[in-house]
């Protein structure tokens, strides 16, 4: 059964699926491309970084045989970049490579919280805007930042919950209320949801899409993880377009008040 | 035969003269398909790789698409 949502567009490409996959983390590539399967996602992130010269075996060594090109938009990230010079470097060998020419631009030189970096960020943004590349920018939740990107022409704007990997949900509500309501690019909630519930509520809040890795990828069932990921984002989403009702401080009833023998 | 260095991903190798960029990577056993170049700060396409001649003392970051998030 399809709850018959809107699709989601981003950059004036069409996506039926709200769930963003990201494919680190898995025990095994053939595990990842299950679960991508099942996640019915349509857009998977991949990472760029130095070639291991010493010759050793690695099972992920070619992860694009696991990933049809013509099913899935590969989104190269700029994990790894230290700073927006970095970032750019990273994205231009995504497109030498061959990848199309679209980038999550993430910047976060801190290892303890991976909280990215808002100046180099939007230093980066801008130069790759001006070079052609469709930008999706993982930010804090920002209010003021994610607005500065939207108006100098990013794709989307991708919010944390919470940090990368944490799985503590969206900790950052409020601000992301406020990137939703004055949004004019799909807004995607990133980082931090470690449970189908958050990226419903993600999506209850209008969100327009998720991205979603290591609550799936470290499951002990990541192809059930995925479905139930793919069901909730479809569930959130059906919600937040069929009006949710709204909070009240006291009961409002649901039967008749009359007394029964009245 | 002439032998040069190259810096490669911070590390320096040597190989014979003369040496294209896919010859190189060919004798570091790396398929010239399954990765991205930057030579000298300048990212190299794939198709470009045979025809890129290495000199002593060119720097080459070689990088792989892998699994991330």
């Amino acid at each position: 059964m399809s709850l018959s949502n809107q699709p989601l567009v981003i950059a004036g490409r069409t996506f039926r699926s709200r769930l963003i996959l990201g494919t680190g983390k898995f025990s095994a590539p053939e595990v990842l491309r299950d679960a991508l399967e099942a996640s019915g996602a349509e857009m998977v992130t991949v990472a760029l970084r130095r070639a291991d010269l010493s010759g050793k075996k690695d099972p992920f060594a070619n992860i694009l045989e696991f990933i049809d090109p013509a099913r899935f938009l590969l989104l190269p990230n700029t994990s790894g970049a230290m700073n927006a010079e970095e970032a750019v470097r990273l994205a231009r060998l995504a497109a030498a490579a061959g990848l199309p020419k679209w980038v999550k631009l993430e910047i976060h030189p801190d290892p303890r919280y991976l909280l990215p970096d808002p100046v180099e960020t939007l230093k980066a943004a801008e130069i790759l805007l001006k070079e052609g590349f469709t930008v999706l920018p993982y930010i804090n939740a920002d209010p003021v930042l994610a607005k500065r990107l939207q108006d100098i022409g990013t794709a989307t704007v991708m919010p944390l919950g919470s940090p990368i990997g944490s799985n503590r949900g969206i900790q950052t509500r409020d601000q992301i209320r406020i990137i939703i309501e004055q949004a004019i690019v799909p807004v995607v909630v990133d980082a931090g949801l470690g449970a189908p519930s958050h990226a419903s509520e993600a999506m209850e809040m209008g969100a327009d899409a998720v991205l979603v890795n290591t609550a799936i990828a470290v499951a002990s069932d990541p192809n059930r993880m995925a479905t139930a990921f793919r069901m909730a984002v479809e569930a959130g989403r059906a919600a937040f377009e069929s009006g949710l009702a709204a909070p009240q401080d006291t009961a409002s009833p649901t039967s008749p008040l009359t007394a029964f023998l009245d | 035969m002439d032998n040069l260095t190259i810096i490669a991903n911070a590390k320096e190798v040597h190989a014979s003269l003369p040496c294209s960029l896919e010859e190189f990577l060919v004798a570091q056993n790396l398929l010239p398909r399954s990765v991205v170049v930057e030579h000298n700060g300048e990212a190299v396409a794939p198709s470009e790789f045979s025809r890129r001649q290495l000199r002593t003392g060119d720097r080459l970051e070689i990088v792989k698409i892998v699994a991330g998030g």
